[in-house]
């Protein structure tokens, strides 16, 4: 399987992925930071398909609007 | 004298809120179920404090609106005693929240709530370590058992504002 770098949101429920960047400001790293998401975390896709992003990092989990998720690069 | 609990969004301040004070607040599973704060009463070496209950929290930057009230309190209460709630399991996200009060001047205690999920999930937290590097009192509770609380409440008169030099001094240890 070829490993490439993909939105968070082009993740399938149930896939891993290791987060490589979070393309945003300080306001947004932080606040991602702050719920456990940051680079090098390893995440796990709960449900992508309609509505919020929700994922598991750092053995909780978070419901990311879409916006965010985009902005977050997971190597899979 | 005012005590404010405070700490991230689903950690446990409701539940230690009705232990202390036998009120009802709704508590559920879900963060965010506080969005306002509620005041409440306790006996403390007989006398009445009072006792608030802030919504959750993850930075002193707020976000939304339930955080914008949570650091409003926290401005407006200069003389307040702060008991923060850390979930266990994910003690280092809860750090950063509490940090930022002590930075800010206030007396803290920390409470290590739901000590039995860290247990359940192998995560073995150093208490007299921690308490040595924040230079406050540091207490684990497991709030829906009510294990832990009593003793909460007797170290809570402990707590005396730190310099947050001490701290970073101290971290390198």
């Amino acid at each position: 399987m070829n490993m490439r770098i993909h939105r968070l949101t082009e993740l399938k429920p149930e896939e891993w992925g290791r987060i490589v960047a979070i393309e945003g400001g300080r306001g947004l790293r932080q606040k991602l930071l702050l719920r456990g998401i940051s680079e090098g975390t390893t995440i796990r896709m709960i449900s992508c398909y309609h509505g919020p992003v929700v994922v598991e990092a750092n053995r909780s989990i978070v419901a990311l609007g879409r916006g965010m998720a985009q902005k977050i690069k997971v190597w899979r | 004298m005012k005590i404010l609990l405070m700490g991230n969004p689903n950690v446990g301040k409701s539940v230690i809120f009705n232990r202390l004070t036998g009120a009802r607040v709704i508590e559920s599973n879900y963060p965010g179920t506080t969005v306002d704060y509620i005041r409440g009463w306790i006996q403390l070496k007989g006398k009445s404090v009072e006792l608030v209950d802030v919504p959750g929290t993850f930075s002193l930057e707020p976000k939304d609106k339930a955080e914008e009230v949570a650091v409003k309190m926290l401005e407006e209460e200069k003389d307040a005693v702060v008991v923060c709630i850390i979930d266990a399991s994910k003690v280092e996200r809860g750090l950063y929240l509490t940090l930022e009060i002590i930075e800010r001047g206030y007396p803290v205690v920390v409470a290590l709530n739901m000590d039995d999920v860290a247990k359940d999930k192998n995560i073995q937290i150093d208490v007299k370590k921690l308490e040595q590097i924040l230079g406050v009192p540091v207490v684990p509770t497991v709030a829906i058992s009510g294990e832990g609380i009593k003793k909460l409440v007797s170290r809570i008169e402990e707590a005396s504002p730190i310099k947050i030099d001490k701290i970073i001094e101290k971290a390198g240890d």
